[in-house]
């Protein structure tokens, strides 16, 4: 089953599998879940700093999209559609939370920098230096405002353009443009506060 | 993806793009969810309304177009609109008032200034007119005639009244709009003839031509014809003396009773003329030159006795032309202070400009006639004949005393 949706992958769109779904298409739906569950796990990841929460809110999102198919009136992709109610359902679960939460051992993105995935040809020195790097910008990441942290993810993590981030945030591409920026000056602030000047970092090379 | 506008330090960028994750098996995962699908949501779980709706995301400090969440905006502004209201409703009160205000002013004002442009405009086509009038009694058509026409003015008071209150009540709006529009039209009449004064110098000049033509002809052995009718001689609206001559006839006794003494003799002289021998007529213009010696100051200097002669040969017609004979006891005895001050305060920086380079002040007294003209000026020192010149423009409104003199200390500027 899986293998023939796999099949299918590349010749049936968004729409034609949301169109499938809402025809009782539960395979369709499910080739859907796959082509972005992925995505949908790194912006939850991103925005609750929790692997755990995280795969719950995945979860949550496309039952609660399936439920509420009937409801997308297709005049955004899919994708986005999706992407908003993942949005929501981690700002709400952000905001039942009763204390502000730091990254923690259960971050998958500080998990994935403490293994040790050097490339075998890669300096030892140059992946010690991503991994800071990589350290840094998480935390840059999170002690971001919620507004601005969705906006960066949104944009520069999971690659959606400004038109897309403002469908799925509901504000115009000026806005998401306007936070993008905002967010990254921000982040180079803090990259900068934690030593990682552009000097330094040619130096270490 | 769109290209970052700020690149981040060093290869930032890239790891930011490719950010690591340890992903969890999602294969197992899209199974469960498979699974889950068509479960309902769990209780206190978001709603769908919530669920589909834009993220509510603060907006930052310094964003474009901000998406404030409705919730900071009720809290916020709440307190904002009702002051706004509140000011917005004293505003409007305090502006319904203003209005009403400027109403009654512009009522009081404007209405009887149309009106009175309308008369003013009628009184100067009456005054220029070039064609003689029907009525033999009012064929004076110069700018003389026009400046003694006060009273058929204030007698169409009582008419624009009545216009600027119809088919009300009287109330005291009216009252104030009727008295705002008397002193409106008091105020431009004075104003219109004032402005008219120049325009009538070159008549009175023409006047001094004619009678000086006149002497020449009673001279002449044909100058014993009988004057001309005002009817018959072409007006060219210039008022010549045969032309008023007529129409004074009637008056003389008039203003014999009422002025008497000078201005009945004045009066009398040109009375004699039609029936009169061409030597009384030919000293019907030399009459007057008495009266303009009268005027005349002893120490001035020859050439500035022309312009006074000048003016002074104006008024001599005036005392049939006086508006007062037709208003009954309503005229004052004499002017009011007050009139005399604005109208000597009206030519006094003439009478200044005489003094200029000089630093003795110049006491004058100026006779006003009682058509409101200046019968004469006394003034001594050098300037005195350009100082009487000047103050020889003063005018009042007519009063019923013959003559009534006023002192003036003329400064230099």
């Amino acid at each position: 089953m899986v293998t023939s949706a796999r099949q299918h992958l590349p010749e049936r769109t968004d729409r034609e599998l949301v169109t499938a779904a809402r025809e009782g298409d539960a395979e369709a739906f499910g080739l859907l879940v796959r082509r972005h569950q992925k995505r949908v796990y790194r912006l939850a990841v991103n925005l609750l700093k929790s692997g755990a929460e995280a795969e719950d809110v995945t979860q949550d999102t496309f039952v609660r999209a399936y439920g509420a198919l009937d409801r997308f009136d297709g005049r955004s992709e899919p994708f986005t559609w999706i992407y908003r109610i993942c949005v929501n359902l981690s700002l709400n679960a952000l905001r039942s939370r009763k204390t502000r939460r730091a990254s923690s051992p259960d971050d998958p993105r500080i998990e994935a920098l403490l293994v040790d995935n050097a490339p075998a040809g890669g300096s030892p020195q140059r992946s010690t230096a991503d991994k800071q790097l990589g350290r840094a910008l998480v935390e840059g990441i999170d002690e971001l405002s919620d507004t601005l942290r969705t906006t960066l993810v949104l944009v520069c993590i999971d690659g959606l353009s400004h038109a897309e981030a403002g469908e799925v945030l509901g504000c115009p591409e000026g806005t998401v443009a306007w936070r993008v920026h905002e967010a990254r000056k921000k982040l180079r602030g803090m990259l900068s506060e934690r030593g990682f000047d552009d000097d330094d970092l040619e130096g270490k090379e | 993806m769109s290209e970052p506008t700020l690149k981040l330090q060093r290869n930032a960028d890239e790891l930011l793009r490719d950010l690591p994750m340890a992903e969890p098996d999602l294969e197992a995962r899209a199974q469960a969810i498979a699974g889950k699908l068509g479960s309902k949501p769990a209780e206190g779980a978001l709603s769908d309304d919530d669920l589909f709706r834009a993220p509510e995301l603060m907006a930052e400090v310094g964003e474009p177009s901000l998406p404030v969440p409705p919730s900071a905006v009720r809290a916020g502004q709440k307190s904002n609109f009702a002051e706004m209201a509140r000011k917005s409703l004293q505003k409007g009160e305090d502006d319904a008032t203003a209005l009403a205000k400027e109403l009654m002013a512009a009522a009081k004002s404007r209405r009887p200034d149309a009106e009175m442009v309308e008369r003013v405009k009628a009184a100067g086509r009456a005054g220029a007119t070039a064609s003689p009038l029907p009525t033999g009694d009012v064929e004076r058509t110069s700018g003389v005639v026009t400046r003694a026409e006060p009273v058929p003015v204030a007698a169409a008071v009582p008419v624009a009244a009545p216009a600027s209150s119809p088919s009300r009540g009287v109330s005291r709006g009216t009252v104030i709009g009727i008295f705002g529009s008397v002193v409106g039209i008091a105020a431009c009449l004075a104003l219109y003839f004032k402005t008219n004064e120049p325009a009538s110098s070159p008549t009175s000049a023409a006047l001094q031509a004619e009678k000086a033509a006149d002497a020449v002809v009673a001279a002449t052995p044909q100058a014993g014809r009988p004057a001309p009718t005002a009817a018959a001689k072409p007006n060219d609206g210039v008022v010549s003396p045969e032309a008023l001559a007529p129409a004074t006839e009637p008056q003389a006794p008039e203003g014999e009773k009422r002025g008497g003494g000078k201005a009945a003799a004045v009066a009398a002289a040109p009375a004699g003329a039609p029936g009169g021998s061409p030597k009384v007529a030919a000293a019907a213009p030399s009459a007057a030159a008495p009266k303009q010696e009268a005027v005349v100051l002893e120490d001035d200097p020859a050439p500035a006795q022309a312009p006074v002669a000048e003016k002074k040969a104006e008024p001599t017609p005036e005392p049939q032309l006086k508006p007062a004979e037709g208003n009954g006891g309503s005229l004052p005895i004499s002017p009011s202070a007050g009139a005399v001050s604005t109208a000597l305060g009206s030519v006094r920086s003439d009478a200044q400009a005489c003094l200029a380079g000089q630093t003795e002040a110049v006491s004058a007294s100026v006779t006003f006639g009682s058509d409101g003209h200046v019968l004469s000026v006394r003034a001594s020192g050098p300037a005195a004949a350009c100082i009487q010149a000047a103050l020889s423009k003063a005018h009042v409104a007519p009063f019923a005393k013959d003559s009534f003199t006023a002192p003036i200390t003329i400064r230099p500027p």
